[in-house]
């Protein structure tokens, strides 16, 4: 296979992105004033086009990721060819399938009528692909960055409200000040392995004495800030929940789910598989990062007024769970790991969207007590909500509890006894903040002149309808996934890995 | 490969390269934390990039051209950021006037 056949994903996407950027060029809108209704029905075309075009094309890219699964490439090539880089695939561009979808209505009603936006949105998910398929550091640098600086322009795309400019101009500063650590940790690490190859840097890492070699030990530790940053791990999260809030709700679930699996992604493959070798090294940080990340934001979200805001602290929780299964370093934590990514990418992108439905104009109604009787107004919103909020609780029988217990499984098979429990413990805290929404939306009445959001198209019913299926079916029927997620993730899985496969938990 | 080893790789200008770039990434790690001006942070930030650029040129005497060719791609993507970093501060300054990090209060936890 020649080799180039390894990028058709992101070459679908490049030029996808690249023939809406042209269209545009070519293709004039009317001037406001001059077209007058004409003028807005020709953006509503041209809007149509560019959505379906970057649909096609995800789901284009999709099928050609589907159709690498069973390629394979020598194991110093620049571009992995392997099962991990399918499986990352399928939940990146599943994930901003879900959102392109969903934030069809949201731009109609907000009037986000640049193409520019759906360009970005290719754009970004190139650099994510490149980033989780990246076996060489020059390409992870370059696949982070494509990513982050189309998503710092997409936070401040409402450029006519200040709070979009000021999360973008936060998002911006933090995130190129994290890239800085990356490069610097990537310079550091070329200096102590002599490449830039990540499967050579392993080897000569494994080969040196542990823990000795204080340029390698810098490197980890600038690349783990970085990518600290990046996944909004605390201490490093402080940018998170402002460019959450501030960003348009669509692109706030965009960087909630694609961003954050990304980078998470990236760092699970480099740290645990490329530098374990030097587990000593990052493994004591990892497990601070994840502990406090598991407890700070989860306190914080408790006292959260703002549905949005509350639901960019739990994402950020979220990130502390996942590092458990980075610590836990094996073959189960991994694919515990990715099956909870793929269960909370799922998830964020439908709650993120009943959020924005639910706000209704100019974002006004997500407020906690703007939800108050939301299950009786509207049923089928309300349903599908509580089994959004009650999978990031972590509720049988959603994927996000079955996530959970697989979390929990590979940490406490690596001896982490004390991060399971905290992961017990900060799952009990959260279903405070979870229910109070379940509460508000059931068993309180709504004042006579409450906003009863209108009912949602056809389109948006059916994309909610698929999330809710997912999850349900990730939960009642998750060994299934898990084995496929395994089978792709090691094809000569271990003895033990067997064992387990055979014994899913039953919700 | 231990310190000694590295000096020896190095050489001394190597070794004055990577202190320079250690120093320079410090001075860009403090001026970014504690600057309150959005265009002297984001200059911060570029330092400490060039830091990155210069270690890799050390590095690259001893480890071949891998590193120069990694600086021209950080080069790229330093512009490409100034690019959108400068567009993003404008379009702030359009609304409140200064660029001053502090006055930025509309989000808040």
């Amino acid at each position: 296979m020649s080799n180039w056949v390894a990028l058709l994903p992101e070459v679908i996407l490049s030029l996808a992105a690249m023939f809406i950027l042209m269209r545009d060029a070519f293709v004039r809108p009317v001037q406001a004033g001059a077209g007058g209704a004409a003028g807005g029905g020709r953006d509503d075309r041209r809007m149509s086009v560019d959505c379906l075009v970057t649909l096609y094309s995800i789901a284009g890219a999709l099928i050609a990721s589907l159709w690498l699964m069973d390629a394979s490439a020598a194991p110093d090539a620049m571009i992995a060819l392997d099962g991990f880089r399918v499986a990352a695939d399928v939940i990146l561009l599943g994930g901003a399938l879900l959102v392109v979808s969903l934030s069809r209505d949201y731009l109609d009603r907000e009037g986000l009528r640049s193409p520019e936006f759906h360009a970005l949105i290719l754009l970004a998910l190139v650099g994510m692909m490149v980033l989780v398929a990246a076996r060489d550091l020059i390409l992870l640098f370059v696949g982070l960055e494509l990513m982050s600086i189309s998503v710092y322009v997409l936070t401040g795309f409402v450029r006519k409200n200040p709070r979009s400019s000021e999360a973008s101009l936060k998002y911006f500063i933090v995130g190129a000040f994290a890239s800085a650590f990356v490069v610097y940790g990537i310079a550091l690490l070329y200096g102590a392995t002599g490449t830039t190859r990540l499967a050579t840097a392993a080897e000569v890492i494994a080969a040196a004495p542990a823990g000795g070699d204080l340029l390698l030990v810098a490197g980890i530790g600038l690349l783990l800030i970085g990518f600290a940053f990046k996944i909004a791990a605390v201490p490093f999260h402080m940018w998170a929940p402002d460019a959450y809030d501030g960003a348009p709700t669509p692109v706030t679930s965009f960087m909630a789910t694609g961003v954050k699996a990304a980078a998470f992604i990236a760092l699970l493959r480099v740290l645990t598989v490329d530098l374990g070798g030097a587990a000593q090294v990052w493994k004591g940080a990892v497990w601070w990062l994840a502990i406090l990340t598991m407890i700070v934001p989860n306190l914080v979200a408790l006292s959260q007024q703002d549905v949005k805001r509350m639901l960019a602290y739990s994402s950020v929780a979220h990130a502390g769970y996942l590092l458990v299964g980075v610590v836990a370093a094996s073959e189960l934590g991994r694919s515990a790991s990715l099956f909870y990514l793929a269960a909370y990418t799922v998830v964020t992108a439908g709650s993120f969207a009943v959020v924005f439905h639910v706000a209704g104009r100019g974002d006004r109604n997500q407020r906690v007590r703007d939800y108050r009787g939301l299950g009786w107004r509207r049923p089928v919103l309300g349903a599908a909500l509580l089994i959004f909020l009650l999978s990031l609780a972590g509720f049988p029988p959603t994927a996000g509890f079955v996530g959970k217990l697989y979390l929990l499984r590979a940490a406490v098979d690596a001896g982490e006894t004390s991060l399971a429990v905290t992961l017990v413990l900060t799952s009990l805290v959260a279903y405070y903040y979870y229910l109070r929404v379940v509460w508000k939306m059931y068993f309180e009445a709504a004042p006579e002149d409450a906003h009863t959001p209108p009912s949602p198209k056809a389109g948006f019913s059916l994309v909610i309808g698929t999330c809710v299926a997912l999850i349900l079916l990730g939960g009642l029927f998750p060994g299934r996934i898990i084995d496929r997620a395994r089978d792709a993730l090691a094809d000569a899985p271990a003895p033990g890995m067997v064992v387990q496969a055979e014994d899913p938990p039953s919700p | 490969m231990s310190e000694a080893g590295l000096a020896g790789a190095l050489g001394l200008n190597g070794l004055i390269a990577l202190f320079v770039s250690a120093i320079l990434f410090s001075i860009g790690v403090i001026g970014v934390l504690l600057r309150r001006n959005a265009i002297i942070v984001f200059m911060c930030v570029e330092l400490m990039l060039n830091a990155a650029n210069l270690s890799l040129v050390a590095f690259s005497r001893m480890h071949g051209i891998e590193g120069q060719i990694f600086v021209f791609f950080v080069m790229a993507v330093a512009a490409a950021e100034a690019a959108v970093g400068l567009a993003i501060i404008i379009a702030i300054f359009r609304h409140y006037e200064v660029v001053d990090l502090d006055r930025f209060r509309l989000l808040k936890w």
